[in-house]
């Protein structure tokens, strides 16, 4: 569990200036005076800011900081990552330690780590952007002990994960214009579980697909063929060939774009379809299930703008219905409803 | 405000507890701090049921409003121009009132700075050393108000936590932060820095630790010796130096009183033809001569201030030194403004003392005969013998008979001190011929009487004699092995001019009436051990200067040379004939004509230097690596990236470096390399390239100054 560390600086606060203010305005008095008695207040101011500073200095000192993404996220959506503090000293509990820096995530305390002890807890946190998102350094940071000084401290993490990229909410856009293309597909004969056609049985047939039914009406044997399930198939095709894109309204445009095939393929994967994915780099073939969900993720987390090119994206060898998703194809805002 | 009903609670027990010295040093009387612990007890009562509805701002200021003239009355008519306890009674009301108005998250710090400001009165106003518990309780109160303060605000900023706890526990290290504050606060105290001489606030907030005991001052009383014989407060302490002479007795003398009239005691005018009060210069050796005789034994004195500018002198001593660090008004030690020294024998500063005075005093051995070298043989005696009745002299005739000025005193001291009783039931009688009662009726009386009774035969016979003031004996405490005196060792004897000029003392007093040590046993040895504590609270907190700065680094600087007498070579060595015959050349060029202490007191100080320099290279080599060669690198672009430098991504950081200091182009972005290979390919640098990054590193930052 060990990491690198890297210490901050040590920070002041209001409070440790107020107190600093004071603890000269006793140790004027005093040498005004020569009255020993604030003398002893004046010793014990200083000797209390020293303390301050060494338990400050060791409260983020000996400890081991463990954080656990998850494989993947999407973009814009929470998520819950696992963090463990391990505190190595035999001797010093550890307070008030704050823990933040991971994407946009609300900051975590843990107000107490004892001895040689271990917490563990989760935190949630957002990442705007699709793409890999690596955590370099996790902050912790303590007031402890009395709020005059604020001790930071980084701990180098090798924690990493794939942001895929946003799904949109649901609606009759993109998806459902996914969906009735796929609808439409031709039906052929395939291994599905619907009734394709009936005819006498031939030889090579197997033995299973004889409809008994059917024989013993007629008196032949009857085959029954059946529907491949395939016929629900969507090819999504992304052409990333936009060219070098400048500002950050046609960056977002992009980035929606992206959105937008994730989001039908998310769908259609959903209800079963058959999903293909083809962009300028890559081409996912037809499948359907988690798997192709995944592999399918993982290219649109990576995909990225390349130059144009007069050539247009070859379509799919399936000839499955095609949703095409271009920059010059009028696009919906991220994010809005259906 | 979160968590209030803690926070207040915290506060109401910091606040009872800051005002708890202030009535035992007579700075506010109890029914003021009475009534402020009733209002502060009201307000944690409230606070433990956390029913809210403090005060309003607007009904703080009237409440303030409505003080002015409670103000007005305490600082003009109740202390009479005095400032300190209006002050005290202004922060008392204040403080209750804002406890009651505590609504917002900063009223929390008005009122701990009120509360320590309070506490700051209570302690600077103590001298006691009952007041350390206090400091330490504080302390620990103060902590633990400031640690709480801080977690609960923690984890009211943070709702998102594991584990989910409301409160942090912090009494181990309240514990142990106030014994390391205890610890880390002694060097501290002894090492600030003292641009004055020590204050010492005395009761009500007057000045000094004052000791009243009358019978020192310029006019006494017959019964201002006896009022406090009963007092076991210490008034001085002595140590022995060296073993006093064969019969020495500790006799202290403060003052002489030369009138006798209306039965009172006063001393006459100085001013006299040649026989003025004198100014004794401290004489080259740094001593001041009080007597003839020479010095057989040395006595160390800690007197506390009396109020008076007499110091206590043994009836022996010859020979003063004055000790500069506890004496007030001295420009320095070195140099003295004198002393003052009158025909009685009376030693006396040119001030008048406030804090505790430490002085040495020659003592002389006594050659069987009670002199008082103490004295000037050329005083002479008071022409005016005072109110001598002639029932008195007719009295002294009959005991005093004939012979020698010394055998006719030595009568009349036998006389009185075998004839008649001691006895102190005298004291408070009606005033008016009290000697008179003393001789002829009661024949009982105190020291004063007899002593007084002496001196007035001696005188109705022809024999100049005198009252004088003191005290006599003292308690050995173990402990330290020093001897208390205490105003119950306060006593009055005589003394008397001889045919031949010589004063000497004598003491009528029966011996059952002299002072006498204190009960023995466990108790003694308790009130020694607490006369211990109070003694070296007194001497080395209260009364703690300058000058003693110096002791304790003169002290360090001696045992750092014992240290280092263990270190050099045996100086019995051989060493050249030659050497001794160039004993002072400036140059020591052979080891063994120069100071044996001087250089070989240096070698273990080089060598512990030389340690510790090296340790810390390899520490500071050991830590060494990419990382941290990196961040000095980059930290010479923090004035063009400000607070965000740590942001800049390493690449740039080699840019901007190569751009800006054009000849640290190649180290800089070989180094930025090294740091990249360690800090992100999680590659461990092999110890050549650790020496070839130093080498980077010592270039880069070099060249950038080109």
């Amino acid at each position: 569990m060990a990491r690198k560390t890297i210490v901050e600086g040590i920070r002041i606060t209001r409070i440790g200036l107020v107190y600093i203010v004071l603890a000269l305005v006793v140790g004027v008095a005093a040498a005004n005076t020569g009255n020993n008695a604030l003398y002893i207040v004046e010793a014990l101011l200083l000797a209390v800011l020293v303390l301050s500073g060494l338990a400050s200095r060791r409260n983020v000192a000996r400890l081991d900081v463990d954080l656990e993404l998850p494989d993947d996220a999407h973009a814009n959506e929470p998520f819950v990552a696992r963090l463990r503090l391990r505190n190595r000293d035999r001797w010093t509990a550890r307070r008030l330690i704050v823990v933040e820096g991971i994407a946009e995530g609300e900051p975590v305390l843990v107000p107490y780590l004892g001895r040689r002890a271990e917490e563990s807890g989760e935190l949630k946190a957002m990442i705007k952007r699709r793409g890999v998102f690596e955590v370099p350094f996790v902050h912790l940071s303590s007031v402890f002990p009395f709020g005059f000084f604020r001790k930071g401290l980084r701990v180098r993490q090798d924690a990493a994960m794939t942001v895929f990229p946003e799904i949109f909410p649901a609606g009759p856009d993109v998806a459902g214009r996914a969906a009735r293309i796929g609808d439409r597909a031709a039906r052929h004969r395939g291994r599905g579980h619907e009734l394709f056609n009936l005819r006498r049985y031939q030889a090579g047939d197997e033995r299973r697909g004889i409809h008994w039914k059917q024989t013993a009406r007629t008196g032949d044997l009857i085959f029954m063929e059946r529907e491949a399930e395939s016929g629900r198939r969507l090819t999504i095709v992304l052409d990333n060939a936009v060219g070098e894109l400048s500002g950050e309204a046609e960056l977002q445009r992009f980035e929606t774009l992206v959105s937008e095939a994730a989001t039908a393929a998310h769908e259609a994967l959903r209800q079963g379809y058959e999903v293909e994915l083809r962009t300028r780099d890559a081409r996912i073939p037809l499948a359907a299930g988690a798997t192709q969900r995944y592999r399918i993720m993982c290219e649109l987390a990576r995909v990225a703008p390349r130059p144009r090119t007069r050539e247009p994206l070859e379509p799919a060898a399936s000839q499955a219905p095609e949703l095409r998703l271009a920059m010059n194809r009028p696009l919906r805002t991220a994010g809005a409803a259906g | 405000m979160t968590f209030g009903r803690d926070k207040r609670l915290l506060l109401g027990a910091l606040a009872l507890l800051a005002p708890l010295p202030l009535p035992f040093n007579e700075v506010v009387g109890w029914p003021a701090l009475l009534v402020f612990w009733l209002a502060a007890a009201l307000f944690m009562r409230r606070a433990a049921r956390d029913v809210g509805g403090w005060l309003p701002n607007w009904a703080m200021n009237l409440l303030a409003l409505a003080y002015l003239p409670v103000l007005v009355v305490d600082a003009t008519s109740l202390w009479r121009g005095r400032i300190l306890q209006p002050v005290i009674h202004l922060l008392l009301f204040a403080l209750a009132v804002k406890l009651f108005s505590m609504r917002r998250e900063k009223d929390k710090w008005h009122v701990l700075l009120v509360v320590f400001f309070l506490f700051l009165a209570a302690t600077g106003t103590s001298v006691h050393p009952a007041v350390v518990p206090f400091i330490l309780a504080f302390l620990a109160g103060a902590l633990l108000v400031l640690a709480r303060f801080a977690s609960f605000e923690m984890l009211d900023r943070h709702p998102h936590r594991f584990p989910r706890l409301d409160r942090v526990p912090l009494s181990g290290f309240v514990a142990g932060g106030v014994v390391f504050a205890v610890v880390a606060a002694i060097p501290l105290f002894a090492l600030l820095p003292r641009l004055r001489s020590p204050y010492v606030v005395g009761p009500g907030g007057g000045r000094g630790t004052l000791t009243q005991v009358a019978g020192f001052q310029d006019v006494m009383r017959l019964d201002g010796i006896g009022r406090v014989r009963g007092s076991r407060q210490v008034v001085a302490r002595l140590s022995y130096e060296t073993p006093p002479p064969g019969g020495h007795e500790t006799r202290l003398k403060v003052m002489t009183y030369d009138r006798f009239a209306n039965d009172e005691w006063s001393r006459r005018q100085r001013r006299l033809r040649g026989h003025e009060v004198r100014l004794v210069s401290m004489q080259p050796d740094g001593y001041y001569p009080l007597g003839v005789g020479p010095v057989d034994s040395w006595m160390g004195v800690w007197m506390q201030p009396f109020g008076g500018d007499g110091l206590a002198v043994p009836v022996d001593g010859v020979e003063l030194d004055l000790v500069p660090s506890a004496v007030e008004g001295f420009v320095t030690g070195a140099t003295g403004a004198g002393v003052l020294l009158d025909d009685g024998g009376v030693v006396k500063l040119p001030f008048v003392r406030s804090g505790m005075v430490r002085y040495r005093v020659g003592l002389t051995r006594d050659r069987g005969v009670a002199r008082s070298p103490l004295v000037s043989a050329r005083s002479e005696p008071d022409p005016d013998p005072g109110d001598i009745s002639p029932r008195i002299a007719e009295l002294a005739s009959a005991v005093m008979g004939e012979g020698s000025d010394l055998e006719r005193a030595r009568r009349a001291e036998a006389h009185l001190a075998s004839a008649f009783e001691y006895t102190t039931d005298l004291i408070g009688t009606p005033e008016g011929q009290r000697l008179e009662t003393f001789l002829f009726a009661s024949r009982r009386g105190h020291c004063e009487l007899f002593a007084s009774s002496m001196v007035l035969m001696l005188r109705s016979q022809g024999i100049a004699a005198r009252l004088a003031t003191g005290f006599l004996g003292a308690d050995y405490n173990p402990i330290e092995g020093y001897y208390i005196v205490r105003e119950s060792n306060a006593h009055a004897w005589v003394e008397a001019r001889m045919a031949d000029g010589a004063w000497l003392v004598f003491d009528p007093t029966p011996p059952d009436g002299r002072p006498v040590a204190g009960e023995s046993g466990l108790s003694q040895l308790a009130a020694q051990l607490y006369d211990y504590l109070v003694f070296r609270w007194d001497r080395y907190v209260l009364t703690y200067g300058l000058a003693d700065q110096i002791d304790v680094v003169a002290s360090l600087r001696g045992v750092w040379q014992t240290i280092a007498a263990w270190f050099t070579r045996d100086e019995a060595a051989p060493v050249p004939p030659a050497a001794p015959a160039a004993p002072r050349t400036p140059v020591a060029a052979a080891p063994a004509t120069a100071d044996e202490t001087g250089p070989a007191a240096w070698w273990p100080l080089a060598l512990a230097l030389a340690a510790a320099s090296a340790a810390f290279v390899w520490w500071e080599r050991r830590r060494f690596d990419a990382t941290r060669a990196y961040v000095r690198l980059r930290e010479r672009l923090r004035p063009d990236f400000g607070r965000k430098l740590e942001s800049v991504p390493p690449l740039a950081v080699a840019d901007r470096f190569a751009e800006r200091f054009p000849r640290t182009a190649g180290p800089a972005r070989e180094l930025v390399d090294l740091y990249v290979g360690e800090s992100f390919d999680g590659r461990r640098l092999t110890a050549d390239e650790l020496r070839h990054a130093r080498r980077l590193l010592r270039r880069a930052l070099r060249r950038r100054a080109a």
